[in-house]
């Protein structure tokens, strides 16, 4: 009888805490790895999955230590099993505006750079890795994702 | 002779009734706290439902009214739709007289277009109007400076808004503002030109209102993200090949935060009389409660933007003919990595992208 109490107890909790359960797709598995370059870590790139055949792309951003963490929808909720091709890039934009600038702009009522800065040198975005990464048709890169992973690798070249 | 039962039962409970007293009380603790919660915000979403349908039947209203055209989603002051400097607002300052707000368009139009949506006096921009605030959603009930805020935001399909060029590249001569969706920026849409079904394109749907100097995932938009809208200068669009949704995706952290190292803008639905994208659109492509991104950091130039909601899993959806869904979190959006938009035909971006497109010709099966 004892044993039985215990047991409904242990039941009751276990239902409950099925209610704390967080919404998200179904299916998707952990995996993350290190992106370097030359041997480097690099930080600060944007790594997209581009699913093979039918499915969701996936993507993640690398840390200092140039390790990443894939994610479809959700942050770290994982990645379909399948294989990717993947592109890496780390863009910024230079020259961009300041706050000022973008409220000048904004407020110029829909005119062009051109006509709201003169001579100051259009915002303009740069890749601070190959521009071979960039596209999947170039970039030679694949993953395939079958099941949790901790150890994935993406070693790209500057040559 | 006493028994053995007899004794216990006088002494009081035994160690198992105990436990099986507390397990019942622990399992009704457990379900009925979540459901009172869950009821709380279930009347909160019903009425934001509400909203949406009474906004979305506003404007079946305008169209009766205005020779079967939609409202703008931007107004173009100019000689022609489409080459006129804007003066900002937009779609929730002309369906005014059609939600019985009469007397708060009178104001409006002594002050259009004379002012701009954000120079315009205080007394018309701090005017809070409840249709437009969701109940879950605190921030839009604030003032934001002299601006009142807005919860509910207008589809433009499954189109980067603004997207013709890098706004500061492509001159306004050959600037055209372009959307795929119900509404549009600069040109009234006619009904009949819906053609994908009124009751199976979105018009209205929900963002986040950003409270002043937060940086989270609801409500900011991460500037200058040339990783979503591809290198180079010139004309790079959400047309060309280098824009890449899912690269907005992967800039989310746990906890609706962005990852570190992200430059925000707090600017989703702060004015309610504005009607530039960044204050009052959406669009189809990143599914609900998705990250904001934006090429630059003003409020003109590309854009992706979401449909953010504080209720659970989703958002509320108008469509056109005045119903309401709501729409999951993992709605199919295609393949995000490398969608384009596209000015014509069939959405690349799933079920989400056609339910935006007024005049895609899908065929919508499955929401």
């Amino acid at each position: 009888m004892k044993k039985f109490a215990v047991i409904l107890f242990v039941c009751c909790l276990s239902i409950a805490a099925l209610g704390c359960g967080k919404k998200g797709l179904s299916g998707l598995s952990g995996a993350s790895g290190v992106l370097t370059l030359d041997g480097q870590p690099v930080e600060g790139a944007s790594i997209t999955l581009w699913p093979e055949g039918d499915g969701r792309s996936a993507g993640a951003v690398s840390d200092a230590k140039g390790v990443f963490t894939f994610q479809t929808l959700n942050a770290n909720d994982g990645v379909a099993d399948g294989t990717y091709k993947v592109t890496v890039t780390k863009m910024s934009v230079e020259n961009a505006y300041n706050d000022e600038e973008a409220k000048k702009f904004s407020e110029a009522g829909g005119k062009s750079h051109k006509q709201v800065f003169g001579d100051r040198p259009e915002p303009k975005s740069v890749n601070a890795l190959p521009q071979k990464y960039a596209k999947p048709e170039t970039s030679g890169l694949t993953l395939t994702i079958s099941g949790a992973s901790k150890d994935l690798k993406l070693e790209l070249t500057s040559n | 002779m006493k028994t053995y039962a007899n004794a216990s039962a006088r002494k009081g409970f035994t160690l198992v009734e105990l436990l099986v007293v507390i397990a019942i009380i622990g399992i009704l603790i457990g379900l009925l706290l979540p459901a009172v919660q869950a009821a709380r915000e279930a009347a909160r979403r019903m009425q934001c439902t509400n909203n949406i349908k009474q906004l979305a039947l506003a404007t079946m209203n305008y169209v009766d009214a205005n020779k079967d055209t939609l409202p703008l989603g931007q107004d173009c002051f100019g000689a022609t739709p489409g080459d006129g400097a804007t003066r900002g607002y937009g779609w929730r300052d002309f369906i005014l007289p059609n939600m019985e707000q009469g007397q708060t368009y009178q104001l409006f139009m002594k002050y259009y277009p004379s002012y701009t949506a954000w120079d315009c006096p205080a007394d018309y921009k701090n005017i809070q109007i409840t249709t437009f605030q969701c109940p879950s959603d605190a921030a839009s009930r604030r003032l934001n400076g002299d601006f009142a805020q807005s919860s509910y935001v207008c589809s433009y399909g499954d189109y980067c808004v603004k997207a013709e060029g890098w706004g500061w590249v492509n001159g306004s001569a050959g600037r055209t503002d372009y959307s795929r969706g119900a509404l549009q920026p600069k040109t009234w849409t006619e009904l009949s030109a819906i053609t994908d079904g009124t009751s199976n394109t979105v018009i209205y749907s929900e963002a986040c209102v950003a409270p002043s100097g937060s940086t989270g995932v609801k409500g900011c938009v991460a500037v200058n993200r040339a990783d979503v809208f591809g290198a180079g200068t010139g004309h790079n669009t959400c047309e060309l090949s280098g824009f890449n949704p899912q690269a907005c995706i992967n800039l989310r952290a746990s906890g609706d935060e962005f990852i570190s190292g992200v430059e925000t803008a707090a600017k989703r639905g702060i004015r309610w009389d504005d009607g530039q994208p960044i204050y009052s659109a959406f669009n189809t492509i990143l599914p609900p409660n998705s990250p904001n991104c934006h090429v630059s950091n003003d409020d003109y130039t590309a854009m992706l933007i979401s449909a953010q909601s504080y209720h659970s899993g989703g958002c509320n959806v108008g469509m056109v003919d005045g119903s309401v869904r709501f729409v999951s979190d993992t709605i199919d959006c295609g393949k995000l990595a490398g969608g384009l938009c596209k000015r014509s035909g069939r959405s690349n971006f799933g079920v989400w992208g056609a339910m935006g497109s007024r005049a895609g010709g899908e065929t919508t099966t499955s929401m």
